[in-house]
């Protein structure tokens, strides 16, 4: 698995890990390059009340990634699975709202977002 | 809390078209309890229009009652959807649902992505009544007028075609077709008259309203009424053109509650 690193600037700092799905790392690694597609793609990080909202958006393939944590990064909820909307694939007014809703916040409390890191793995633990 | 349709229906106003939106009767109840007290309680509750990108969200808000009522349209006001319809979610309920909805909402009345498109909402009213409707015209429409407080008036389906009709082809007679709200007294009275139709004929339509737009009748039955016992209708209907008038600013949708 891979994960993203955000932080938010202030005087003392906070960094956060967002998980991210293999296919969209993928895209992210593929994109992030190429200046072409620079302004047809997103991803940030935002503070919305006391939750933390992961957004990647690409226009380019039509994906996205909504993920949202309520304990400052620990866990990560998808977004569309709390609203049912991937689930029902016919409910395309409830994920349009919630997109629109998402869209809304763009320009409120984001985070500078690093890179990529990936968990460590402790292969040689109790040799 | 469930979502019940209902015959109260929010009323609004813009320069080039209007817009009914539904409010169950409770929350219809609340906000005209609200509006009757005045600037006191101005901070403990709102309400308002918001777009973003292609979607209209409708928010009532009210801190002292505890209660919230938030509808979503993706189709220009013509469907309303609930908050429980689209995601299964209800705003009494402590669910990490709940909060992101909640949260989502109110960073989207704090910074609304388009502004062009502006509504003023006038008052809660229920739909208008066709009492004389003919049991052959199923099909009502309604006529929103800007001038006497934006009054709704039914009109039967063959009212609204001969009114379409006319738009498009009777333009160079004017003078023989017109559809004129009035005001008499406390009586309101629309007149829609068309003198020369394709076949020679002409249509007259009267509808009579002493509850200021909440119920129509026809002249016919308006004169063997007893609300209109006191009232002589043809000449109530004659002296009409010699008061203040206005004219029908546009067909209004009756939009559903989904």
């Amino acid at each position: 698995m891979n994960y993203i690193q955000a932080i938010r600037k202030t005087k003392k700092p906070q960094s956060v890990l967002v998980p991210i799905p293999d296919d969209i790392y993928n895209e992210i690694s593929l994109i992030q390059t190429d200046d072409t597609f620079k302004d047809r793609w997103l991803h940030v990080v935002y503070e919305i009340e006391d939750m933390l909202l992961y957004d990647y958006k690409n226009e380019i393939s039509g994906k996205r990634y909504i993920l949202i944590s309520e304990d400052g990064g620990a866990t990560w909820c998808n977004l569309d699975n709390i609203f049912n909307c991937v689930v029902s694939d016919d409910n395309t007014v409830g994920k349009e709202v919630l997109h629109c809703l998402v869209d809304n916040i763009d320009k409120l409390y984001p985070f500078d977002i690093m890179g990529f890191v990936r968990q460590p793995q402790t292969v040689s633990a109790d040799n | 809390m469930e979502y019940i349709y209902t015959q109260n229906w929010y009323y609004k106003e813009s320069s080039k078209s209007y817009m009914l939106i539904p409010v169950r009767d409770d929350i219809a109840q609340e906000i005209n309890l609200m509006s009757a007290k005045g600037d006191e309680y101005a901070n403990t509750w709102d309400m308002g229009l918001y777009y973003f990108n292609n979607i209209i969200m409708f928010c009532y808000d009210n801190n002292l009652l505890n209660n919230k009522y938030v509808l979503f349209s993706n189709d220009e006001g013509k469907t309303w959807h609930t908050p429980y319809k689209l995601f299964g979610c209800s705003f009494n309920t402590d669910s990490l649902l709940n909060r992101v909805l909640t949260s989502l909402i109110k960073l989207a009345k704090i910074s609304p992505s388009r502004k062009g498109v502006l509504y003023n909402i006038l008052h809660v009213q229920p739909l208008p009544k066709l009492v004389s409707a003919s049991p052959c015209d199923s099909k009502v429409e309604y006529i929103g007028d800007r001038n006497f407080d934006s009054i709704l008036v039914p009109i039967p389906g063959y009212i609204a075609d001969e009114i379409r009709r006319k738009k498009n082809i009777d333009t160079d007679y004017p003078h023989l077709i017109y559809g004129k709200l009035f005001k008499h007294g406390e009586t309101l009275v629309y007149n829609f008259s068309r003198y020369y139709d394709e076949d020679g004929g002409h249509t007259k339509y009267y509808e009579l309203s002493v509850d200021n737009g909440r119920t129509w009748y026809t002249a016919e039955q308006a004169a063997t009424n007893p609300i209109f016992a006191s009232r002589i209708i043809l000449d109530l209907l004659n002296a009409t053109n010699n008061d203040n008038y206005t004219t029908f600013v546009g067909f209004v949708n009756v939009p559903t509650l989904d």
